[in-house]
């Protein structure tokens, strides 16, 4: 689902992806560019963020991605709720700030 | 960034956000002394915290729909042919909703766009005219629909009455809407549902957002059908339990939940709830993120509350006589349905009653009636679940269904269980290792997934099944007979695993993979299966019950396949007869009928064959439209027919519309596509267009031998019919060497004494004939009479041919008296065959003048003498 989402920015911004799931967007769309920076520099920083901590990126997928509640996520992760709340706040502040900075 | 260094910041950042904000500077000063980057970094996250307004915090649809803000904008003006689309009016479930204006006449309609489909080009004509059909319903309080059409990327729209409105909900609030109002309201609804209802259409999605009411007080309902038209038509795959139905699970019967057939008194539970809705200001019973099993449990074994009860404890006063406001609602959203009003038009009724103070027609729920109704029936509950998610697969593998990530979510929505979330969620995170095109998602990529995914349900393994099940035919349909034997067979060992060997599910499984066996030509183990089956359904369904029915005429099926015509139609007409009871139209119906009258054609019964297949047809056209798999078969049956009647080339237009059909649907490698374009090719054998037949059969036979393997009744089918060419254009090594294959095939598969091995003979002969080995001919023909006379009924027009033909060669071999027997017999039913089976009659008549004049016997050849004098053509071998 991420996937899909990052790849039509990047087809926006020209830039090709080889392989990986692609689910093709109406092509006719005109995007506003701003939007796409952001699922772009949100994309490399959860990708960071998985590096760091997989679970962690995990956590902002499920939630994000693929819209999740707290306590599904948390059933999925293994971990009890409040960590889940806990932790999803700390990632969103963080990946928040890497996109802003990449503004 | 290292783990530790993470660590360090979470920390730092949520005990600093538990800090009054005076103390929080301070704080995160003294942690991160003299490391800058991290105190950059705190500060940062606390900032992006307390405005809680990025990208993450707007949620994904949000989020997405600034990706896909306007998918009108890079349109060509005429996108959407005399419509010019505005402003964007809202976004729904379904779809996105525009203000547009109709060029040339002004006034304002809204545009819905349904996002998140494509439709195939065969769907999409389908789409337009249920549309039409849909611009029909006119009624006051029905937003009325003006056009539909598709994109040219196939994305569906229509357009419709713009209706200026509140929710019938927000309305009635906003109004402080006494109960007297409420109720006009009610009934305003109930009308606009019951002509609806009148014309067949069913709503399915009704609810608050779909009912508006209008500054002045007007009702009007919106959306009305186009829940059933986003339903996949129920083929290739019997999706009527699976069926795609993008509900509110609020408001949706149980029924429909359970993914059952559904009819008008879905619609009435639907309006239950929204009067209980209404009434109290809340809703029954609090189904937000449950899953659609959690959902049908809980309909299934909680009571909602009385309304009046409900209304005593929001802010809405109940009134006195509340009691028979509780049984109307209660009674219009009764779980059962027995116990539900049986259409609108009693709900009206009692709101009739009520606003004049007479008496309910309705009882209240009693205790006995509550007591164990549904004690059996609890067989598909945990599918409910499993269908959405399968259907998804479905639904993509058949219509490569474009997701927006609105779409993804409403999935994620709709698919509450951890497992199955998992499920979606693997689905669309393909990552790198996805095969296939980069660009595209492949239907069968998705597919193998989904087989993948359900493998890991190891742990509930009747959903499991149940997801084989689906999968299984799924395969079965697109003709990858491997894959679908695995996941059926496994499907029949995981329903054994959970409830026994002996029960209605098994029995469903053996039927099922029964009907594969069939498809796979292996008769025998077919029948096998399907009698286990229906033997077992019998043993515990009552009598009548559809499943019976079904295997029924599976049973037909397989035993008209091994030629067994008698039984089959037996059979079938039993089944016709159970399911005709229950149905005026149903797709199983219209198989069952399909299976008769091929069993009726088969007997010879040539008209009758033809108007159950007219029959069929039009049951179908009125289930399915005009392109679709089974109008396909329908049209090649009844080219059949026509060829038997000697008509060629209606036959051909019959076999060129239906190969059209079956192109658009399944492509061109695919079993039922090469089938007909044999029967194409075949009809152009016998209008004389030899070159044009040849290219047609070739192709044909090339795709079923890819696909079945070289041993299949069906590439004997494609063999017969090319031999039958090669024998026209005399190329009789070829063709008997294919004669030859197709017997030996046919042997293998049906056993030795089958009517089509006797085909074989009796082609063969022909082209010993042509070789001039006599004896050979006389011997195949003899071999073809034989298997005639056991399974043909007397008077059938190949046995006639077999006896003429034999008789010819015995001619050949001035053996006169040995071929008047079956000259005569031959010739007499010949000429009482409609049509003019080309020149069989005249070699017949000859043979018989040579036959009579060398007996000597001259007055026994006049009359045949007689009939030869205008004819005068060469004789030509025919072969069938």
């Amino acid at each position: 689902m991420r996937h899909y989402v990052v790849e039509s920015a990047r087809r926006r911004g020209a830039l090709k992806r080889g392989g990986g799931m692609l689910i093709t967007l109406n092509e006719s769309m005109d995007l506003p560019v701003s939007s796409d920076r952001e699922f772009l520099a949100l994309d490399d920083a959860l990708a960071e963020l998985a590096r760091t901590n997989t679970r962690q990126a995990q956590l902002v997928e499920l939630r994000f991605f693929a819209g999740s509640g707290v306590a599904e996520a948390a059933k999925i992760l293994g971990v009890s709720e409040e960590t889940a709340r806990r932790d999803f706040r700390s990632a969103k502040a963080w990946l928040a700030s890497q996109i802003r900075r990449s503004q | 960034m290292d783990q530790e260094y993470w660590a360090r910041l979470q920390t730092i950042f949520h005990r600093a956000s538990d800090l009054p904000p005076a103390e929080r500077l301070a704080y995160v000063r003294g942690q991160c002394q003299g490391n800058d980057r991290m105190l950059a970094e705190v500060e940062a996250m606390l900032l992006e915290d307390a405005l809680g307004e990025s990208l993450l915090d707007r949620g994904l649809p949000d989020a997405a729909e600034t990706l896909s803000e306007d998918p009108v904008a890079g349109l060509a003006p005429d996108a959407f042919g005399p419509y010019r689309i505005g402003r964007i009016l809202g976004q729904g479930g379904m779809g996105i909703v525009y203000l547009a204006e109709r060029e040339n006449f002004g006034g304002r309609v809204a545009i819905k766009l349904l996002m998140g489909g494509t439709l195939s080009p065969s769907r999409r004509k389908r789409f337009a005219r249920e549309q039409k059909t849909l611009a029909q319903l006119q009624h006051p309080y029905i937003a009325q629909i003006h056009d539909a059409d598709t994109l040219a990327d196939g994305t569906p729209w229509f357009a419709m009455e713009y209706v200026d409105g509140l929710r019938i909900t927000d309305y009635s609030r906003e109004h402080n809407s006494s109960i007297a109002e409420k109720m006009r309201l009610f009934r305003a609804v109930c009308e606009a549902v019951q002509h609806a209802h009148g014309r067949a259409i069913i709503h399915c999605d009704l609810k608050p957002s779909n009912i508006l009411v209008t500054a002045d007080g007007t009702v009007k309902l919106l959306d009305f059908g186009i829940a059933r038209q986003l339903e996949t038509d129920g083929e290739p795959m019997d999706l009527t339990r699976t069926g795609m139905r993008p509900m509110t699970l609020a408001y949706a019967a149980p029924e429909q939940i359970r993914g059952e057939r559904l009819g008008t008194q879905a619609d009435v539970y639907s309006l239950g709830v929204v009067l209980y809705e209404l009434l109290t200001g809340r809703l029954p019973f609090d189904l937000s993120n449950r899953s659609p099993a959690e959902a049908e449990r809980i309909l299934e074994e909680k009571e909602p509350e009385p309304p009046s009860v409900a209304a005593a404890q929001t802010a809405v006063k109940p009134k006195a006589a509340w009691s028979d406001l509780d049984v109307l609602t209660l009674t219009a959203m009764h779980k059962d349905m027995g116990r539900r009003y049986r259409s609108v038009e009693a709900l009206i009724r009692d709101v009739d009653h009520y606003t004049k103070g007479e008496p309910l027609e309705a009882r209240p729920d009693t205790l006995s009636y509550r007591i164990g109704k549904f004690a059996g029936r609890n067989r598909r509950s945990l599918t409910a679940a499993v269908a959405v998610c399968v259907t998804v697969v479905a639904l993509i593998a058949f219509f490569a269904v474009r997701l927006t990530r609105a779409r993804a979510a409403e999935l994620a929505e709709a698919t509450r269980t951890q497992r199955l979330e998992t499920f979606m969620v693997n689905l669309f995170d393909g990552g790198d290792k996805a095969a296939g095109p980069a660009d595209k998602l492949r239907v069968i990529d998705l597919l193998d997934r989904g087989v993948h995914s359900a493998q890991a349900l190891s742990a509930e393994p009747a959903v499991q099944a149940e997801m084989y099940q689906t999968l299984g035919s799924i395969y079965e349909k697109l003709g990858k007979f491997e894959q679908a034997d695995s996941l059926l067979g496994s499907a029949l060992e995981r329903r054994k695993s959970v409830s026994g060997p002996d029960n209605p599910e098994v029995a469903d499984a053996l039927v099922s993979l029964g009907l594969l066996r069939l498809d796979q030509g292996r008769v025998a183990d077919a029948e096998k299966l399907v009698r286990d089956g229906l033997a077992m359904n019998r043993r515990h369904l009552p009598p009548g019950d559809a499943d019976i029915a079904r295997s029924e005429s599976a049973l037909g099926r397989v035993l008209e396949d091994r030629s067994a015509y008698e039984e089959a139609v037996k059979t079938l007409d039993e089944a016709v007869r159970l399911q005709s009871a229950r149905a005026a139209a149903s797709s199983d119906l219209a198989e069952s009928l399909s299976a008769l009258g091929t069993a009726h054609y088969y007997l010879g019964h040539l008209a009758l064959a033809d108007s159950i297949h007219r029959r069929a047809l039009a049951m179908h056209r009125q289930l399915y439209g005009e392109v679709h798999p089974r109008i396909a078969d329908d049209l090649y049956n009844l080219g059949v027919v026509q060829h038997d009647l000697g008509h060629d080339a209606d036959a051909e237009r019959y076999y060129r519309r239906a190969l059209a059909v079956k192109e658009s649907w399944y492509g061109v490698e695919h079993p039922d596509t090469a089938l007909i374009m044999a029967a194409v090719g075949q009809s152009l054998i016998y209008q004389g267009r030899y070159d044009e037949a040849a290219t047609v059969l070739q192709q044909a036979l090339g795709i079923q031998e890819r696909i079945f393997g070289k041993v299949h009744p069906q590439v004997a089918m494609g063999l017969n019919m090319l031999a039958v060419l090669e024998l026209r254009r005399g190329r009789l090594g070829d063709a008997e060497k294919d004669f030859t294959r197709m017997a030996d095939i046919n042997r293998s598969v049906y056993g030795d004494r089958h009517y089509l091995v006797g085909i074989a003979y009796l082609n063969l002969g022909e082209v010993y004939v042509q070789k001039k080995d006599n004896a050979r001919a006389e011997h195949a023909y003899r071999e073809a009479l034989s298997r005639f006379a056991e399974k043909l009924p007397p008077g059938h027009a190949n046995t006639a041919i077999a006896e003429v033909r034999l008789g010819h060669v015995l001619v050949l071999e001035r053996r006169y008296k040995d071929a008047e027997d079956p000259l005569v017999t031959g010739y007499n039913v010949l000429t009482k065959l409609p049509g003019s089976q080309g020149n069989r009659i005249q070699n017949a008549q000859k043979d018989l003048v040579a036959v009579y004049e060398a007996v000597n016997q001259p007055e026994k050849a006049a009359p045949y003498r007689a009939q030869l004098a205008a004819a005068d053509h060469a004789a030509k071998p025919d072969a069938r």
